[in-house]
């Protein structure tokens, strides 16, 4: 699935494409819609044309977020209709920098996409015209998510300081890890698997993600080297949502060691987001967050996130294409 | 079998970090694998946690005693050194090292960005290495390469980056600004 991904990437990597964030979170009810809704009004309210596109088929209701009324395109269309131009289901408000792609639809099966419907939306995706797409994704671990968020060049997960939430987004990677792994040459697999059946034997469990690489990269270099060039591409950062206690916020930093030490990743740390009786409030308005509280702590806190991540953008970009130097 | 974690990455402290930092980090390491910890209880077992926390007291014995920090800083640095995949991790470098070991050359008769990038390919640098020394972003070591100054942050950056990676390609600073200088109003 891994090298799909990477074949419909490198067919168009040749023009400037949009940076594409997708956002997930191992459990439902984290706020993914609104930390994805509301980073794309972030984005925008930089001036940098954002697309948040609501992959939580099925469930979709990003367009709520976003305060527009029921949207009249959505991606069921792109994938009923032959030769649609994505461009074209972008649905504007009130603010032209923003767009949305609204999932929702008649269709009832598009919780279940299947392989070549997931690739087509690959594909187009990168003909977006827009700086940045922020991908809303379904909670859990289904093909689809995790393949949505391989696919994507930044992921974010969202997590709640609660142990349910916790112990989900673990899961979340967990799944990612092996998702990636499955893409691995047969001879590595069967070393790999080798690997696992000793630990077990050794110490009654698997060991971390981290011992796995490290037993890897001892006993057979050369595969412990595939793995680490597979992990490579995978930028994983973290939001931590919904923070009432002060002692919150330090749930994101203990994340960050954890993730080093279990599974050998860097895991970049966006920020905290605090619990806010306005965020309902908003939604009962049907109004974006950000618009109807531009100056909530919040609103600010995500208005400096977007700043920051565009600036790194700017300069990764002007790295890699020295061509697009001069373009803001 | 397993290459063992050294005592800094097991504290997740810095091998640079003062006896303060040491202790600092040893609290919140601590704090973030205790038994009810919310990050950490879902991964790792009861008896996985006390293990870890029996190697972070080791590794505290060790680092919280200067005498036997520094024996161990000894043992690492061969240690180091003799690996060579993990030879860039020095410990306790001295400040006064010249940044990277290169020849010293005397400067050029113009000094442009071409000229510059010639002389780093000579000394066998990569602007990786010398953007890991400097600290100085890669896109602005590369804009002084390509004379594309306008995306630096401004002249008094212009200057300080520039004599900082003339000195790392082993020319003398002040005599390389004065003739860069001299390009840039061309």
């Amino acid at each position: 699935m891994t090298n799909t991904n990477l074949k419909a990437r490198s067919e168009t990597t040749q023009k400037k494409q949009p940076q594409i964030w997708a956002v997930a979170s191992g459990k439902g009810g984290v706020g993914k819609s609104f930390v994805a809704a509301n980073l794309a009004m972030a984005f925008a309210a930089h001036e940098k044309t954002t697309v948040l596109v609501d992959l939580d088929l099925g469930s979709a209701n990003a367009h709520t977020c976003l305060g527009l009324t029921s949207p009249k395109h959505t991606l069921s269309q792109l994938l009923n209709q032959k030769n649609k131009d994505i461009n074209a289901l972008v649905e504007h408000g009130s603010n032209p920098f923003i767009g949305l792609i609204s999932g929702a639809g008649d269709d009832f099966n598009m919780a279940n996409l299947k392989h070549y419907q997931k690739l087509k939306i690959m594909r187009n995706l990168k003909h977006l015209n827009a700086d940045y797409i922020i991908l809303d994704l379904g909670a859990g671990t289904s093909f689809n998510t995790l393949d949505f968020f391989l696919f994507a060049d930044q992921g974010i997960i969202t997590v709640m300081p609660e142990p349910t939430s916790v112990e989900n987004s673990y899961r979340f990677v967990k799944s990612l890890l092996t998702r990636l792994l499955k893409s691995l040459p047969q001879e590595s697999q069967r070393l790999m698997h080798d690997i696992l059946t000793e630990q077990k034997r050794k110490f009654g469990k698997i060991q971390s993600f981290a011992a796995f690489l490290s037993d890897m990269l001892n006993q057979h270099p050369k595969d412990g080297k595939i793995i680490q060039k597979l992990l490579r591409p995978l930028h994983i950062n973290l939001i931590v949502n919904q923070v009432i206690d002060p002692s919150d916020i330090k749930l994101g930093e203990a994340m960050q060691v954890i993730f080093q030490k279990y599974f050998a990743l860097h895991l970049n740390l966006l920020g905290s987001l605090h619990h806010d009786t306005h965020v309902i409030q908003a939604l009962k308005q049907r109004q974006s967050y950000f618009q109807l509280f531009p100056q909530s702590r919040n609103a600010t806190c995500l208005h400096r996130i977007a700043e920051q991540l565009i600036k790194k953008h700017t300069l990764d970009t002007r790295l890699e294409h020295p061509e697009y130097a001069h373009t803001k | 079998m397993r290459t063992q974690n050294n005592y800094y990455e097991i504290l997740n402290a810095s091998p640079e970090a003062s006896a303060l930092g040491i202790v600092k980090a040893y609290r919140e390491i601590k704090l973030i694998f205790q038994a009810n910890s919310l990050a950490a209880y879902s991964l790792y077992s009861q008896e996985e946690l006390e293990m870890i926390h029996q190697r972070i007291e080791e590794a505290y014995a060790v680092l919280s005693n200067s005498d036997a920090r520094r024996e161990y800083n000894k043992k690492l640095e061969y240690s180091t050194t003799s690996n060579k995949k993990s030879a860039s991790k020095k410990i306790s470098e001295p400040k006064d090292e010249p940044l990277l070991t290169v020849k010293i050359i005397s400067t050029p008769e113009k000094v442009h960005g071409k000229v510059l990038r010639k002389i780093r390919k000579q000394q066998d640098l990569s602007l990786n290495q010398i953007a890991a020394k400097t600290n100085i972003p890669k896109a602005y070591l590369k804009a002084l390469e390509t004379q594309d100054i306008s995306i630096l942050p401004g002249r008094f950056y212009l200057k300080s980056y520039f004599k900082q990676y003339v000195t790392c390609l082993g020319l003398n600073p002040t005599e390389a600004w004065k003739k860069y200088k001299l390009q840039l109003k061309d």
